[in-house]
């Protein structure tokens, strides 16, 4: 018990300076990273539908269906695993619509 | 769907991905952003997540899958220790403290959305034999400011209104609230706590307490 009453208040005390390092970041302006989803944007739309493709033999089962086929599963997210470019591997969040 | 709605989506995940690009995963169990897509040409959107350092996705003969929570309460009773149940449960918790602490909202918070990943020195072996992988928090393309305007939408399967609240349950429009994300870490919580337990099964496997019923009916179905 006194040990995870302990581990509890290493726990509180951790999340409180989280917090405020948490509130203090997000309240500065962060044009870098502003520019580094913009950038990644533009690199992802050229490669992703290559991307996608290979992506397919990675992991098929999970991969989203193709478009006429997803009101027959009814399941419009999914998760799927890609490789970038330099075969670094990603986790894509993919949400299809209609 | 139409193309303001898609826009209106296009927008979302935008905003998400450049908050979630300053994630520490490893503090705050959520996945760092790396970018976000919009295909247009597939009717696809979706953020990508880098993989933590010292972590890595399961694989079964060298092939790859992702497994999220539900996964794993599908399979058979567990053989985890609970010091294993007590991090999981404290790593989800922790995920949406943080998602909280910068007045977010997640808005769909369930176990298909708890991402499972091993670290890397896990074998095979002992990947079978109990190993619990640890949990980071997904979903957050639909999370907004607390403050910010809600769209109201509900969800008329029943799965998915399984963690939410009885007022935001179905087809019910009211405004999402930090409260209704806490109410699903509370559900997922009895389900960790369950699981395992004999004659028990996930809620995901109980439609006859969920299908056409009211909120006060599954109330005391459950409990």
């Amino acid at each position: 018990m006194e040990s995870l009453l302990r581990d509890l208040s290493d726990w509180v005390n951790h999340f409180h300076l989280a917090y405020v390092s948490i509130r203090a970041a997000t309240t500065l302006p962060q044009p870098a990273e502003i520019e580094t989803a913009s950038t990644y944007r533009r690199v992802l739309n050229l490669f992703l539908n290559e991307e996608f493709q290979r992506a397919e033999s990675l992991d098929k089962a999970r991969l989203p269906c193709p478009k006429d086929e997803a009101k027959v599963i009814q399941e419009a997210h999914t998760f799927a695993l890609v490789e970038l470019q330099g075969a670094k591997e990603a986790i894509a969040e993919l949400i299809l619509y209609e | 769907m139409t193309n303001g709605e898609t826009e209106v989506l296009g927008k979302q995940l935008e905003n998400a991905a450049e908050f979630l690009c300053q994630a520490d995963p490893n503090q705050t169990r959520i996945l760092t952003c790396i970018g976000y897509f919009h295909d247009f040409e597939l009717c696809r959107l979706g953020l990508l997540f880098d993989i933590p350092t010292g972590f890595r996705h399961p694989a079964e003969n060298s092939k790859p899958y992702i497994i999220t929570l539900l996964d794993i309460w599908s399979n058979k009773p567990p053989a985890h220790s609970l010091d294993q149940l007590v991090r999981l449960a404290r790593d989800i918790s922790t995920a949406i403290l943080y998602v909280h602490a910068v007045d977010w909202v997640h808005k769909d918070v369930c176990p298909q959305k708890i991402l499972l990943l091993n670290e890397i020195g896990v074998t095979t072996e002992k990947a079978r034999s109990g190993y619990l992988p640890q949990a980071f928090l997904l979903g957050l393309y639909s999370a907004c400011s607390d403050l910010a305007t809600s769209y109201c939408k509900g969800d008329e399967d029943w799965k998915a209104s399984i963690y939410r609240p009885p007022t935001r349950q179905m087809i019910n429009k009211t405004q999402y609230r930090i409260s209704f994300d806490i109410y699903s870490v509370g559900v997922i919580l009895l389900g960790l706590a369950l699981w395992g337990l004999p004659h028990f099964r996930q809620f995901v496997d109980m439609p006859q307490v969920f299908e056409k019923t009211s909120p006060t009916m599954r109330e005391a179905a459950v409990m």
